[in-house]
């Protein structure tokens, strides 16, 4: 009896407990990814995957949001916790990053049709997927498109500070956050408010640094995936460090 | 089957945080390129020819800050007066990123209306009208700077001011002739307020604008003196024997720090303008000179050689406690607080030479401004952004310009003369 509720309630709530943690950590070691590899474009396979997983990865959640919750968590533990460990950034990239698009809107919808084939099929194609990525070999590919983001961001924000005038009454301190919107040209489309510094002058002269660039040409030699995923929309937080107070 | 629920429900977590978490790039530093923007010539609605170029007067203006890079009007395309003739691409066409348009109308007074667009976001970031006396066309310029100022770098603009200036013609043949001079912060539209043979120094201004005090020998001995610019009436404050000097508006208007030597050597006393009592501040046998007020009114800060060479102290009014305030060179003298009480302009040594530097009193940091050699009398921009202040060129003293964090440099014309010991007004309202 008691060994079965330690199983049934103990195990499960220490394996859920373990997975969080598991993908906090693959969060905050991908986040802080060092520039490792300068590397080629990557292929596109990862990202082809996972987008036929994303149209089809619908069903999916719903029955587990139906079915119990405490089941399937105890065994995708093993999953995320080796992977942190041999290459820990590099492993969500691929699964994660094609879905924002899809997901969203496509996952509310499909809740009564569940279709069990199109559950197989997913289910495959996951599991390819994850294997492959436990393999290690797509697992360099997310790393150097990971490094290839880091770049490519570094390139923005040395064009941007480049064309950043600020106004005589910045401070230290003051943050500003931009919403910024690219075309895969890497044409500015779209440069918003989301975050003002409370000093019309600082806000402006923000949007201004990146009207300024107009274009950064660097995110016109990115694979569609890393685009779709990072640059077509990004954020751009100004916080001038360098002033004299 | 299971395991792979599993794995879809850890992804969708990632998923989740994913879609939260967009990219975020930091932008820490910038660089300091002085703003394009056009002043585009108004349209004049009024008889004859006007009698100044309005659009050139806000030109200069922001040319002289140093922040903004005005595009010259041979390059403009049009010369649109209303929003509705604007063509944002043509200024685009030229790196204008903002563009300033107006019309002066004159009648009984004139009325100035303008508008400030930003090329970029093709937007009007500002726009307002101005009224006043034909004979202040200028200032009502000036006002216009201030209000483009203000938008574009969120801080109050300092056009609309005046300048105090003491101007000395050399004589070779005999005594040597005194002018001081009120001017517009651009140095024009000079007007003498007191001439003479007699030595003028220290001018200084009221707190409300509307007075002047300075220090004249005309009674053959230093006598401490206070004028109304409006109605040119004139009272003498102070004669005491020896020196009388350095007159120093409190901020509330009701008092004046002064220099007397009266009882011996130079010390710093406190005259309520009002009941005309006398209260000494400082004590010593050392030499204490130059009171200048915090902005706050609750201490003074002024300039003594009580630890063997000449250095900053503060007096605190409440405490009557002093403290050193500089440390750093051989000589620090002359302080002059801006408005936010943080920066000091003063006369500091190095290498034997006197440069104008800023002293900040939160972080104890002194730097040097300038880089001429014989630099005096810094005097601070009400709005804290441009420190003048006397400088010699060739035998002369000109008055020199520099921006408090050192981006821009630039001298006054002076009209005739030595130009020495320049006093920015307070802010004025019209």
């Amino acid at each position: 009896m008691s060994a079965d509720r330690i199983l049934f309630t103990g195990v499960p709530t220490l394996l859920t407990i373990a997975l969080h943690a598991g993908v906090a950590l693959v969060l905050l070691l991908r986040w802080s990814g060092p520039a490792e590899v300068v590397a080629a474009v990557p292929t596109l396979q990862p990202v082809q995957a996972t987008l036929v997983q994303a149209e089809s990865l619908k069903p999916k959640p719903t029955p587990k949001k139906s079915q119990a919750a405490p089941k399937p968590k105890p065994k995708p533990k093993p999953k995320p916790k080796p992977k942190p460990k041999p290459k820990p950034k590099t492993d969500p990239e691929p699964v994660v990053q094609p879905q924002p698009n899809p997901v969203p809107e496509q996952l509310p919808p499909p809740k009564a049709e569940n279709n069990p084939l199109d559950a197989q099929q997913l289910a495959m194609l996951t599991r390819q997927e994850l294997d492959s990525l436990v393999d290690g070999a797509p697992g360099e590919e997310a790393a150097q498109s990971a490094s290839m983001r880091d770049i490519v961001a570094a390139g923005i924000q040395a064009a941007v500070v480049n064309r950043w005038t600020r106004p005589p009454s910045a401070r230290n301190g003051m943050v500003a956050v931009l919403s910024i919107q690219l075309v895969p040209t890497g044409e500015v489309v779209g440069v918003g408010v989301l975050e003002s510094s409370g000093n019309s002058a600082f806000d402006r002269s923000a949007m201004t640094a990146v009207e300024r660039v107009a274009r950064f040409p660097e995110v016109a030699k990115l694979d569609n995936r890393l685009f779709e995923s990072s640059f077509r929309r990004f954020q751009l937080v100004f916080k001038p460090e360098d002033l004299r107070y | 089957m299971m395991r792979v629920r599993g794995l879809l429900a850890c992804v969708l977590i990632l998923l989740c945080t994913e879609i939260r978490a967009e990219l975020q790039i930091e932008i820490n530093q910038g660089v300091e390129n002085p703003t394009p923007v056009a002043i585009v010539p108004f349209a004049w609605q009024g008889v004859g020819a006007p009698p100044e170029d309005v659009a050139q007067i806000i030109d200069s203006d922001l040319a002289r800050s140093g922040q903004f890079a005005p595009v010259s009007r041979r390059d403009m395309l049009s010369y649109p007066s209303r929003e509705s003739e604007m063509y944002f691409r043509d200024w685009r066409a030229i790196s204008a990123e903002y563009v300033l348009i107006g019309r002066v109308n004159v009648g009984s007074q004139v009325r100035i209306d303008f508008q400030l667009f930003d090329t970029n976001r093709q937007v009007a970031v500002e726009a307002g009208t101005i009224t006043g006396p034909v004979s202040e066309l200028r200032m009502l310029a000036h006002r216009v700077s201030d209000a483009v100022y203000e938008t574009l770098t969120g801080i109050t603009g300092a056009f609309a001011t005046r300048l105090l200036y003491v101007s000395v013609t050399r004589n070779p043949n005999g005594k040597d002739f005194y002018r001081l001079t009120l001017a517009d912060s651009d140095g024009r539209r000079p007007i003498v307020l007191l001439e003479g043979r007699d030595p003028i120094l220290s001018p200084a201004w009221s707190p409300d604008g509307q007075e002047v005090a300075y220090v004249s020998f005309e009674t053959s001995r230093p006598a401490i003196y206070r004028q109304n610019l409006r109605t040119g009436e004139r009272e003498q404050l102070t004669n005491f024997k020896g020196l009388n000097n350095s007159p120093a508006w409190s901020p509330d208007g009701n008092s004046m720090a002064l220099v007397l030597s009266k009882d011996g050597n130079p010390d710093i006393y406190l005259l309520n303008l009002k009941s005309r009592a006398l209260t000494r501040l400082t004590r010593h046998f050392a030499i204490d000179t130059e009171p200048t007020w915090m902005p706050d009114g609750k201490s003074l800060l002024f300039t003594s050689d009580r630890g063997g060479r000449p250095q900053i102290y503060r007096y605190d009014l409440r405490t009557k406690k002093i403290n050193r305030v500089t440390f750093e060179g051989p000589y620090n003298a002359r302080a002059r607080v801006a408005q936010d009480g943080r920066n000091v302009a003063l006369v500091h040594q190095r290498e034997g030479r006197y440069h104008i530097a800023v002293f900040d009193l939160v972080t104890d940091r002194l730097t040097v401004l300038t880089e001429t050699s014989l630099d005096e009398s810094p005097s601070i921009a009400p709005n804290g952004s441009i420190v003048l202040y006397a400088t010699k060129r060739g035998e002369d003293s000109i008055l020199g310009a520099v921006a408090v964090d050192g981006g821009v440099r630039f001298s006054l014309p002076a009209r005739e003369g030595s130009v020495q010991e320049p006093a920015w007004s307070p802010f004025v309202t019209p």
